[in-house]
């Protein structure tokens, strides 16, 4: 394979503390260098005049429902949507059917990703058999075969010596816990955030505290075991402060927080749109504000998309019955890039670091997130100025319960290059 | 004078002032001068009904019927009504059929609404999880005004389970457009966290006695999904219900009002929703105006006939 040459882009590395024009050579799948005026010397050429180049896109939290869900997603379309929106490594939850609680499952979706062919697909295997909160996986052999890390997303692990156990084990095993922190008996029959939303509509609501409490239980569970907790999708002010305290302690806690708990409040459920019903739920705009805060900070490490497909027919569905989560990985950064850093709430850097280094940091993949030379190949070109209109044109995703739809939105992905081949543009 | 135009009610807080006072006044005008012309023959009215209920289905079937319109009745266990079948799909089978409008009663916030996106048809929210009841809403409203003349100044206290109430919803909200001034009072476990502007919260059923005009009673349940709100009946019914001594110190002008079916002895004493003070049979007379009146005016709308009211 031809060395990739990107020119003359914006290189922006935020781990490398670098913003600089320049141009990028990769090679046998690696970077090789960056530099002014760099010799093509029969590279493949992606002019990149005017746009940013970023370390590839790095998503710590998407649903591709296969096996078992393929009319909503399969490995392939879901790594279809991921690559056209810059995203060139995807973690997947093992909220599948069967779910992907052994070595066979890892295996499997490790082999749906290679035939794909598109970014670099890794399998979060599930915490407990069945995700059914009762037996331990054997995550010795599931990290063996892949497994970047264990959760029972979607299903909270309800018993804290249960959850004891998966943090102690999985450190043992070198896995990272992802904690989807829910009390399920205080989050009830609530399907929006309780508050004056809630109070209005008659939409019953899920107090903040549902969630809170059990950041607070996991965060002290991984200070009793010296864990390594990770709280996905955190979505409160007081789940923020366990996280902030927990990592003043030393104790080993990250956090991440989806675009749609940064971008939009819970006001959107007025419409009694079930394409807005999602876990957690959506929060006033004050808790919105405050989670951009603790993402500046640090506290909060990474952006995840829990990109969540669902059949289009049920959007059809009453809003009880209607599944929660919204699909948002092809859309993920304009949506950030519109709605944070041109509205100056955000920096670029910042944005990028959250969705590249943060990430690689949270899962210690050390191979990438960085531009550095000896780093994966796995670049993102974005033009900034650029726009488009979500969904227009169809999706890469096989569902399009998309929240942002018709949307005009600013920053276009322009390629996406994994391991120093262009899957997506160009 | 204006126009009557919407072909759907969902919610009383879609409706102007006017449009409330036209919807009041045609209701009226039902009960005082009869209606024998059957306005409406010919078309034909689907009641779905998911959420079981007697009272309102039949309320509506009855108004339907008399207003000259057929009705279809589907009842979540009646019907082929199953998972798989999204709420949209049905709408589309029971419209194909040559509906007219529909009635729709469902446990889900926002049914009602979802369905009017739906359909060509009319359509009138019979009641949507917790989030509104309208024409439970005006039938209660068209009981104060018959009995008290006018909204301003009328003191109403709503009192019981204001959290899972669409009935305390759509009354507040109804109330508070009308100029009316509103309180609530229950147990913290059955209350929000916000109330809509303008409405107080009473500390106690005494204080609610001794400051509202109507009495506005709620159904109680003792638990929902499972979860205990309250210890019992019995000591809601020392603490929030009308006993048989509260029942002694209602003032001459004081009503009771329930929207059904009473739970005798627990909201109200045995004998208390006999009582002269209580309107919970007009208001069930009342509503098969309401409806009428409702049922006219969206239909005629679907139908591009204009109707004048105010």
């Amino acid at each position: 394979m031809a060395d990739l040459l990107i020119k003359g882009g914006r290189v922006i590395d935020p781990v490398q503390g670098l913003d600089k024009v320049m141009d990028l050579r990769l090679g046998k799948g690696r970077v090789v260098e960056m530099g002014e005026r760099l010799a093509a010397g029969g590279a493949d050429v992606i002019d990149a005049a005017g746009c940013i180049v970023a370390p590839g896109f790095i998503d710590l939290h998407a649903h591709f429902r296969q096996p078992g869900h393929e009319d909503e997603e399969t490995i392939a379309s879901g790594a279809a949507a991921a690559v056209k929106g810059g995203y060139t490594t995807v973690c997947v939850m093992a909220n599948t059917d069967p779910a992907i609680d052994n070595e066979a499952g890892v295996e499997f979706v490790r082999k749906m990703a290679d035939a794909a062919g598109l970014c670099d697909v890794l399998p979060v295997a599930a915490a407990t058999l069945g995700r059914g909160g009762e037996q331990i996986t054997e995550m010795h052999r599931l990290r063996k075969h892949g497994a970047v890390a264990v959760s029972d997303d979607g299903a909270p692990v309800r018993n804290a010596a249960l959850m004891r156990t998966i943090l102690s084990y999985a450190a043992d095993a070198g896995l990272p816990v992802l904690d989807h922190a829910e009390d399920p008996e205080l989050a009830g029959d609530g399907i929006m955030n309780e508050g004056e939303v809630s109070d209005i509509t008659g939409i019953p609501g899920v107090p903040q505290e549902a969630e809170s409490v059990m950041v607070e239980r996991d965060a002290a569970l991984a200070g009793l075991t010296g864990g390594r907790l990770h709280v996905q999708h955190i979505s409160t002010g007081a789940s923020v402060d366990a996280v902030r305290r927990a990592r003043g302690k030393g104790w080993n806690v990250t956090a991440e927080v989806t675009p749609h708990h940064l971008l939009l409040d819970e006001r959107k459920l007025e419409t009694f749109d079930p394409v807005y019903k999602v876990n957690p739920p959506l929060r006033p705009a004050a808790v919105r504000a405050l989670l951009l805060e603790a993402l500046k900070e640090g506290v909060i490490s990474a952006i995840a998309t829990d990109h969540a497909p669902h059949r289009d027919e049920e959007k059809e569905l009453d809003l009880l019955e209607a599944p929660n989560g919204m699909a948002s990985i092809e859309c993920a950064f304009s949506v950030l890039y519109t709605g944070l850093v041109e509205e100056g709430r955000l920096g670029i850097g910042e944005l990028l670091a959250a969705l590249t280094s943060g990430p690689a940091g949270v899962l210690g993949l050390e191979d990438r997130g960085s531009l550095a030379a000896g780093k994966r190949g796995d670049v993102t070109v974005i033009d900034p100025a650029g726009t488009w209109v979500v969904g227009e044109g169809g999706y890469a995703s096989r569902s399009s319960n998309c929240p942002y739809a018709g949307m005009r939105v600013k920053g276009v992905v322009k390629a996406t290059v994994v391991r120093g081949r262009v899957v997506y543009g160009g | 004078m204006g126009k009557w135009k919407k072909k759907h009610l969902i919610d009383v807080t879609d409706l102007s002032e006017d449009e409330l006072s036209g919807v009041l006044d045609l209701a009226a005008e039902f009960k005082e001068k009869g209606f024998g012309r059957e306005p409406l023959k010919g078309m034909t009215v689907a009641n779905m009904f998911y959420e079981a209920s007697t009272r309102t289905a039949n309320s509506f079937a009855q108004a339907a019927r008399n207003i000259g319109c057929a009705t279809l009745n589907f009842s979540k266990g009646s019907s082929s009504v199953s998972k798989g079948e999204t709420l949209g799909d049905t709408a589309r089978v029971i419209e194909a059929m040559g509906v007219d409008g529909f009635v729709i009663r469902h446990s889900a916030p926002g049914a009602a609404k979802l369905i009017s996106a739906i359909v060509e048809g009319a359509v009138a929210n019979g009641g949507d999880g917790r989030h509104a009841h309208p024409t439970q809403c005006l039938l209660d409203l068209m009981t104060m005004r018959g009995n008290n003349g006018g909204f301003k100044g009328l003191k109403v206290a709503i009192i019981g389970d204001i959290l899972h109430s669409r009935v305390a919803r759509s009354l507040m909200a109804g109330l508070g457009k009308l100029g009316a001034e509103v309180a609530v009072a229950g147990p913290s476990t059955m209350m929000p966290g916000t109330l809509p502007d303008g409405v107080m919260r009473l500390g106690g059923i005494e204080e609610a006695m001794g400051w509202a005009k109507v009495l506005y009673f709620l159904r109680i349940q003792l638990e929902r999904q499972g979860r205990p709100l309250i210890a019992s009946l019995r000591e809601y019914h020392e603490t929030y219900g009308l006993t048989a001594e509260r029942m002694g110190s209602l003032k001459r002008e004081q009503l009771i009002m329930h929207p059904g079916p009473v739970n005798r002895g627990v909201e109200l004493a045995a004998r208390s929703a006999d009582c002269g003070a209580a309107r919970i049979l007009e208001q069930v007379a009342n509503g098969v105006y309401v409806r009428m009146a409702v049922l006219y005016l969206l239909l005629s709308a679907a139908k591009g006939r204009e109707v004048s009211i105010g």
